[in-house]
């Protein structure tokens, strides 16, 4: 094409250009502005977006929502922020699928354990377990559907034999492990469910002001007699 | 549990109108720029480029995100900015363009290669440090054996191939200090920054070692929310800058003063220190609000064009109104790369695609900033639209990374909607 042509053509097309650029721009803008007005709503429909359980201190009863990853100190902006542990406790969780939360501790010497595990050996937490840091002992709970394998703990200490529903034999599976990893020594079984399950009503008192009726009792099925406990 | 993943992964995937509206309008504008230069030249490659390039955008654009889950936005405005500075380069000189075509293609693949191994970032896990030992490796190579570019030792030549170190090294820096600072270990990331620095100052290379310092300090912003942090990097920088200008222009960084003269009075050295930076403004000036149409522009004096002074080039041929919009699809992409960081769930990923936003982001600040005399020149390119096929390969890469982390959020927020599924299914 002839230089003078072209450079007509050339002239013309150019607010063609710059018609098409904003095109492209203002297209670009409403895209990125809809997008995230449509994730917003999508976050508002999902209050448990982005998180995968909780973490429940048992000693309050306070549960903390629990994000893929995050720390847990006593930091103001730490994810999962108590108050009274101490720096040296504090320590970082993240989600592995199809392995748990694993947990590292921020300094190498630290005292906190997760299922009687030191920390420090990096062990991943399942539904269910227990980490102790300082006077903290909080639990994991996992939502239903979380890519995590079955806890083999709870399940090899679990007998059916004795006729529990499924969520008792939970609960008393673990709470006899933390039992086990706490060193308490309580005198009675009574005193075992009275000081691990305040929360809940295990029982009644008779007219004589026995505790009668347990639903719940350790799993070693050992669970005592009423007659044991009017000997008493 | 996997059939409501299918039902989800078909919702997510539904068609969205207006980005095929603006894929539609990026295909018009490579097509009309590759018809125009056609008519202009009237020969058989550009023909094919013509329709090569709105091929590969197109292809790209539909199939990278229904394959890997990648942001189709960001996808298509990156792709956008890669096919203009194909078209833009044909312009210039031919044989540029078709090479500036052919590393669109390897850096599409560098993209892909690197979404893949950030979806799966876990399994390298322990060569994070290595990395950072690889790095400063990397940049230990010019310094040895460089070869002199524009004032800076920064390039290795193997063979016929040569390529700037510093610019690999960049989704290194940021794959590094992300894993460093994930970890609240700011020492091992200060000294590895610092290490970097200080390689990349024996290679004469200011520019790039700017980068590198102020994405470092954003990162580290980032990752501890401490204002004191920023605030004393900044006036770190600042002293360090006043201090060491004196001291660097006596040891051999002439080229620094050069530069430095250049932009506190370009008019005043012409001929001399201000000329790359006078034809620039001149340019700028020349093309008005509209640009004096592609193919039909006198920027052509402008010392190192295809490089750091694309930016005036483009202005001079399409106009203001088009520059003004250029600058806001980068601000657009670090939008999106920052909203891709701000809804990651892992402290790691949330760093990473920070850093890169914040890489891309500045490299235009520092690079527009000192085409339109408002920085001094840096010598750094204008990310994927100047010529060079390192820096467009790194550039894509570190969209690789963005992308590869806003497809693991995506998977996310999958699995939260499952999960809220089973829940109600519970409930």
């Amino acid at each position: 094409m002839a230089r003078e042509n072209y450079e007509l053509l050339a002239l013309f097309m150019r607010y063609w250009f710059v018609f098409l650029m904003l095109v492209i721009s203002i297209r670009a803008v409403r895209l990125m502005a809809k997008e995230r007005h449509e994730y917003k709503k999508l976050i508002d429909s999902l209050p448990d977006a982005g998180l995968i359980g909780e973490i429940v201190d048992i000693t309050t009863g306070n549960s903390y929502p629990l994000p893929r990853e995050g720390d847990i100190s006593n930091k103001a902006g730490a994810d999962i922020r108590l108050i009274y542990l101490p720096r040296s406790l504090s320590m970082h969780f993240e989600f592995v699928p199809r392995k748990g939360i694993r947990l590292s501790p921020v300094k190498r010497n630290t005292t906190a354990l997760m299922d009687g595990i030191p920390l420090y050996e990096r062990p991943y937490a399942l539904h269910g377990s227990y980490i102790q840091a300082g006077n903290y002992t909080l639990r994991v709970r996992l939502f239903e559907g979380i890519d995590v394998p079955y806890s083999k703990r709870l399940s090899t200490s679990m007998d059916d034999s004795e006729g529990w529903s499924e969520r008792t034999w939970d609960f008393a599976a673990d709470d006899y492990l933390y039992h086990m990893q706490t060193d308490v020594n309580y005198e009675s079984d009574y005193d075992y469910n009275y000081y691990s399950h305040q929360e809940y009503d295990y029982g009644y008192e008779d007219e004589e002001g026995y505790t009668k009726g347990f639903d719940l009792a350790p799993p070693s099925g050992v669970a005592k007699k009423e007659d044991d406990y009017e000997e008493e | 549990m996997r059939k409501n993943k299918k039902r989800l992964n078909k919702k997510r995937i539904n068609k969205n109108p207006l980005v095929n509206k603006l894929a539609f309008t990026i295909v018009l504008f490579i097509f009309s720029g590759f018809a125009m230069l056609t008519v202009k030249n009237m020969d058989m490659q550009t023909l094919v480029i013509s329709i090569a390039v709105p091929l590969i955008f197109l292809m790209s654009t539909t199939l990278i995100p229904k394959i890997f889950f990648a942001d189709k936005l960001l996808l298509s405005l990156v792709n956008f900015l890669c096919s203009l500075g194909v078209l833009v380069l044909y312009r210039m000189d031919p044989a540029k363009g078709v090479n500036h075509a052919i590393n669109y293609v390897v850096g599409l693949i560098t993209m892909v290669v690197i979404m893949l191994v950030v979806k799966n970032l876990s399994r390298f896990r322990k060569l994070f440090p290595i990395i950072g030992l690889f790095s400063i490796a990397m940049l230990a190579l010019p310094v040895v054996a460089g070869k002199e570019i524009g004032g800076a030792k920064a390039w290795i030549q193997i063979g016929s191939i040569g390529f700037q170190p510093s610019e690999v090294v960049k989704i290194m820096l940021v794959v590094a200090n992300a894993y460093f600072l994930s970890k609240k270990k700011i020492f091992y990331s200060m000294a590895f920054t610092g290490m970097c620095l200080l390689l990349l100052v024996l290679q004469r290379d200011l520019g790039t070692a700017l980068l590198y310092y102020v994405v470092t300090l954003v990162m580290m912003f980032v990752a501890s929310g401490s204002w004191a942090l920023l605030a004393g990097g900044v006036i770190g920088a600042g002293a360090v800058a006043v201090l060491g200008y004196s001291l660097l222009k006596r040891i051999g960084f002439a080229h620094l003063e050069r530069r430095l003269l250049a932009w506190l009075n370009p008019w005043g050295n012409y001929k001399d220190a201000g000329y790359q930076t006078v034809q620039s403004l001149l340019a700028i000036v020349n093309g008005g609000a509209f640009g004096l149409g592609l193919g039909a522009g006198n920027a052509s004096q402008i010392p190192v064009k295809e490089t750091d002074f694309i930016f005036p080039f483009i202005l001079n041929e399409f106009g203001m109104i088009f520059g003004v919009c250029l600058v806001l699809i980068y601000i657009i992409i670090f939008l999106r790369g920052i909203a891709v960081a701000m809804r990651c769930n892992h402290r790691m990923h949330s760093l990473m695609a920070a850093g890169c936003s914040f890489f891309i982001a500045f490299q235009t600040f520092v690079i527009i900033g000192g085409n339109i005399n408002m920085l001094p020149i840096t010598g750094v390119t204008l990310p994927f639209v100047s010529y060079g096929g390192t820096s467009l390969l790194s550039s894509m890469g570190m969209m690789g990374v963005i992308q590869g982390i806003a497809s693991i959020n995506k998977r996310h927020i999958m699995q939260d909607e499952l999960l809220a599924d089973i829940g109600e299914g519970l409930a």
